[in-house]
């Protein structure tokens, strides 16, 4: 299963997974992983919302009202 | 439910591990295989009649994979590279994602790691193989 990273992981001796990025692990440990808090399940939505807050931070109050109406479906970008 | 029919490739890919339980597969693989070889002992008399005779021998295994090369991807290239450099031994498999169907799960070393920028305006690569050591193994995802 894919997963994003929320605190380091370490994945390989010494070697850790940061914050942010994605990663592709067995799912049992994935589910694992999720439990503890360390990840989070992969979803577009994820990228999604991550774009969206970087595009609101750049805007005006207008614009974000526009591209924040209720109901509005999660697309890939 | 384990995968049924003719496997589509897309499934099976190269997971490394440092422990034999926690798998991460490598990043971007686009191509992956693994090969199984028997040299055989070559028992030949005079009285074998014009053929070749053999018994058992040694069997070894290596495990390749392929693919995309990211700066920011985990367990890519330069995380290969890092256990390349170390020769860390680690546990290596080839297998879907998918509960119930076929693992080959071993411990190996990198013998190889290639990083390549083909051409101009096309994608960086890699390729990598890790040569078995010890016993490999058929198990069942679980």
């Amino acid at each position: 299963m894919k997963i994003i990273v929320k605190k380091p992981i370490e994945y390989m001796l010494g070697i850790y997974a940061q914050p942010g990025q994605s990663m592709d692990v067995d799912d049992t440990w994935g589910r694992q992983l999720i439990a503890d808090g360390l990840a989070d399940p992969f979803q577009k939505a994820t990228l999604f919302k991550a774009a969206k807050a970087d595009k609101a931070s750049n805007q005006t109050a207008t614009q974000k009202s526009a591209n924040d109406r209720p109901g509005d479906t999660a697309t890939e970008l | 439910m384990p995968t049924l029919k003719p496997i589509n490739s897309s499934l099976l890919t190269v997971w490394t591990s440092a422990n034999g339980t926690t798998w991460t597969a490598i990043a971007e693989c686009n191509d992956a295989s693994i090969s199984f070889s028997h040299a055989t002992r070559d028992v030949t008399t005079k009285s074998s009649g014009g053929f070749k005779a053999t018994l058992e021998g040694l069997r070894e295994a290596s495990i390749s994979g392929s693919g995309l090369y990211a700066y920011d991807s985990v367990n890519g290239p330069d995380t290969l590279f890092t256990t390349y450099l170390n020769r860390t031994q680690v546990w290596i498999r080839l297998s879907t994602a998918v509960t119930g169907d076929k693992t080959y799960k071993a411990q190996a070393y990198i013998t190889s790691l290639e990083l390549a920028s083909p051409s101009s305006e096309d994608t960086a690569t890699y390729s990598v193989e890790f040569e078995v050591t010890g016993a490999f193994t058929q198990e069942t995802n679980v």
